[in-house]
């Protein structure tokens, strides 16, 4: 009998081996039952990072851009954790500018006493804040886009309560006293930082298992004042109401998970 | 010991091909139900989402017929049981005495469209992985008319607001939503519809801007009015005809023409039958 030399056995034995690795693989391959397809973007115990660039859409008296960092914990597939930190550019809108163009007069024409009025409100502008925020994601689907294309998304609604800087700039109280029409950027004006809390939704589209695309809708709440009864050629009188400000943003972004 | 080997080299070979086939096959499930050749009413709840000058909120009903799974007929009417001036519109009356041009505040009341609905896209979701739900992701557009009027009075004013007739406008309408599946019979739909009409205001209540002035001086008396154009239409009271009739007579005083797109989003629940 010719004996088998030991290269002819060695290889032998790896091309064994290699049918039993396949076997193996199809034999415990999927570990969900047949029929129940699991989640093929798993996002428990990462990190993600995101951006998102929004508008306001409310706001008819500022436009505002402005971008959104987030960074947070996923400790399971339902719920992350994190932070946010925006900042935005505000502008003062066509509509308020034709408003300015055409104020009332500051005082009676007829007797010469000043006139009062109420401040326009909704002109508050949200410069940059910080915010902790969780987001609660109980909706994962997936789509067929031209039946070829599968699409996978997670639907998202988040909440967050955080501090926020502001800009006041009155549409229609003028900074100068007298009885002139207000010059441009001569309107009374005030910073400060107020507590913020947002709400909102959205939609995750995966790219992969890192990557994915985000759009959301997110609505910022914080406490807003404005005057009332101000004499119009007078500064700093009247008495100062308080109302719940909304600023409602929509913004569209990329996130990675690491 | 060659015939060994020879099984032994093929055997991965034959694997990588099994393997090759079946990437090749697609896994096709066979949808539980099919929406082709039913019906499906639809009862919306509906509210606008830009609300610059005006606001309006109301329910619609539409009717589909589902020529095949994934195309459908449709016809759809809504009411706005609150459609008037936005509070910025009445804040800045209030408090710097201006008003948007007619032709932008123009309010929808009710309207009626028909046209057709595709939906390319369908999927799955799962709600915390338990619960698995079809959807489908649909586009329509349709054609139809507008009921509009004009808001003469503020919410402040002695009686409250007050409205004109501005009459029939043509209007077209496209929206995108989604449709998710409940069952075979019921479905939850969430949409957002943009519906666009003309906004050409020449007159109120049948009136134009010579017969409100007219009125506004006169009241209920006036004479020389133009067919169509009642006094009596703009209020009970004399008080109310003459400054309802005053705020038309402004407003149509600046003639103004746009086209309004009014978006908003609706959601409901829908019955196939």
């Amino acid at each position: 009998m010719k004996r088998t030399s030991p290269i002819a056995f060695l290889f032998a034995t790896l091309c064994a081996a290699g049918v039993a690795v396949r076997a193996e693989e199809a034999a415990y391959g999927p570990a969900a039952p047949p029929g129940v397809q699991g989640k093929l973007h798993q996002v428990s115990r990462r990190w993600e990072l995101g951006v998102t660039f929004g508008i306001a859409l409310n706001n008819s008296f500022v436009d505002q851009y402005g971008g959104l960092l987030s960074i947070s914990y996923h400790p399971n597939e339902w719920v992350d954790l994190g932070v946010d930190v925006l900042a935005n550019r505000n502008s003062f809108s066509t509509l308020a500018g034709q408003i300015r163009a055409r104020l009332p007069s500051r005082t009676n024409p007829g007797t010469g006493r000043p006139n009062t009025g109420d401040e326009i409100a909704g002109a508050d502008q949200m410069q940059g804040g910080a915010l902790a925020m969780g987001r609660i994601a109980p909706i994962y689907g997936k789509l067929n886009l031209a039946a070829e294309l599968p699409v996978h998304f997670q639907v998202f609604l988040l909440a967050g309560a955080g501090a926020a800087s502001f800009k006041h700039e009155s549409v229609n109280l003028c900074a100068s006293p007298g009885d002139a029409p207000c010059a441009p950027n001569d309107y009374q004006t005030t910073t400060s930082l107020k507590p913020v809390g947002e709400a909102g939704g959205g939609l995750r589209i995966y790219l992969g298992q890192r990557w994915s695309l985000r759009s959301e809708v997110r609505a910022f709440l914080y406490p807003a004042t404005v005057l009332r009864g101000a004499d119009l050629t007078q500064p700093g009188t009247g008495t100062t109401a308080r109302y719940l400000g909304v600023i409602t943003t929509v913004g569209l972004g990329a996130s990675a998970l690491f | 010991m060659r015939l060994l080997l020879a099984i032994l080299l093929l055997a991965p070979a034959a694997l990588a091909q099994e393997d090759r086939e079946v990437q090749r096959v697609h896994v096709v499930e066979r949808r539980p139900f099919s929406e082709a050749n039913r019906a499906e009413l639809t009862l919306f709840g509906l509210g606008q989402v830009n609300p610059h000058f005006t606001t309006h909120a109301g329910v619609g009903v539409e009717l589909s017929y589902h020529l095949r799974e994934n195309l459908a007929a449709l016809v759809s009417v809504s009411y706005n049981a609150l459609a008037h001036q936005s509070a910025l519109t009445e804040e800045l009356a209030a408090k710097v005495d201006q008003q948007p041009l007619a032709a932008s505040a123009l309010l929808l009341q009710a309207d009626a469209l028909a046209g057709l609905e595709l939906m390319p896209i369908y999927g799955k979701i799962s709600l915390f992985d338990r619960t698995i739900l079809r959807l489908g992701l649909y586009v329509n557009a349709g054609l139809g008319i507008a009921k509009t009027r004009l808001q003469l009075r503020p919410s402040d004013a002695v009686g409250g607001r007050s409205f004109g007739d501005t009459g029939f406008r043509p209007e077209a309408g496209l929206g995108v939503g989604t449709r998710i599946f409940a069952g075979d019979r019921i479905t939850f739909r969430l949409e957002l519809r943009d519906r666009i009409y003309s906004a050409y205001v020449s007159k109120v209540n049948g009136c134009n801007v010579q017969d409100a002035r007219a009125i506004r001086t006169s009241g209920s008396g006036a004479t020389g009015l133009g067919p169509g154009c009642n006094p009596s239409s703009f209020g009970g009271s004399e008080d109310e005809i003459k400054s309802s009739a005053g705020s038309a007579a402004i407003q149509l005083g600046e003639p103004s023409s746009s086209v309004i797109n009014n978006l908003a989003v609706q959601g409901g629940v829908s019955w196939l039958f």
